[in-house]
């Protein structure tokens, strides 16, 4: 009975240098998250000045996270999915602060009644 | 000729949420007027200037966004409502140490009220910004 080579076994790794730099460079946020940012920062814009910046910074990439890496395809999902909850976070808190103005508004005018 | 206009609180109160509504229609000439009417009506009113203030906050010109609230704060030092929105000028024009102090002042004058939880999660926002 022959034992198989190792090498027949095991495909050797075959990596360019391309791939070696993608996994290693710090990651850029991706072309998604940019205009996704682009576009939930026009959209808060609208409604209040500024808010456009502050939230197109919070999703197009200005959260502080892990940079890339050598990471497997399994933790690029989890950082994909925790990108997510941030976005939801930051909607819901935008949501919330625009919420909050209008119920301040609306105390304000109450008390020009009283 | 001297006019002498003696509105009731109910007429105000109605001026004020109609600056509000054209502030949020964008028609900011005819908010500016209506909440510069009522400071003239009342003079001594933290309410009217801090809505003055927001419709240049509305146009991104933070800074005489700033000079009304800190003439409101000047009529009135304990407005929650003047501090709060002067929190989130500051925490526009990204200088979130200032926002950071002017909201908290906000939340210890009216720590139940809509202002202090616009003001909570105006601090959210700044802890969640670079």
């Amino acid at each position: 009975m022959s034992i198989p080579k190792p090498e027949s076994i095991i495909p050797s790794p075959q990596f360019n240098l391309a791939d070696i730099l993608q996994y290693t460079e710090p990651k850029q946020p991706g072309r998604f998250r940019r205009i996704l940012g682009g576009i939930a920062g026009s959209a808060a814009n609208a409604v209040v000045p500024g808010m456009g910046t502050l939230l197109g910074d919070l999703i197009g990439g200005g959260i502080a996270g892990p940079t890339g890496g050598l990471l497997g395809p399994s933790a690029q999902f989890l950082q994909l999915q925790q990108q997510m909850e941030i976005e939801q976070r930051a909607f819901e808190t935008v949501s919330a602060i625009l919420k909050v103005r209008h119920d301040c508004a609306m105390d304000a005018i109450r008390n020009m009644k009283s | 000729m001297t006019w002498t206009i003696n509105p009731s609180n109910d007429e105000i109160a109605m001026l004020m949420e109609a600056g509000f509504i054209c502030r949020d229609a964008r028609k900011f000439q005819e908010a500016r007027d209506l909440f510069a009417g009522i400071r003239a009506l009342l003079p001594k009113s933290d309410a009217a200037e801090v809505a003055l203030g927001t419709v240049f906050f509305h146009q991104s010109d933070f800074d005489t966004a700033i000079t009304h609230y800190r003439r409101a704060l000047e009529k009135n030092p304990r407005s929650a409502y003047a501090y709060a929105h002067l929190g989130e000028a500051y925490l526009f024009k990204l200088e979130k140490e200032k926002a950071r102090s002017y909201l908290q002042k906000a939340i210890e004058l009216d720590a139940r009220g809509n202002t202090a939880s616009m003001a909570r999660h105006l601090l959210t926002l700044a802890d969640s910004v670079r």
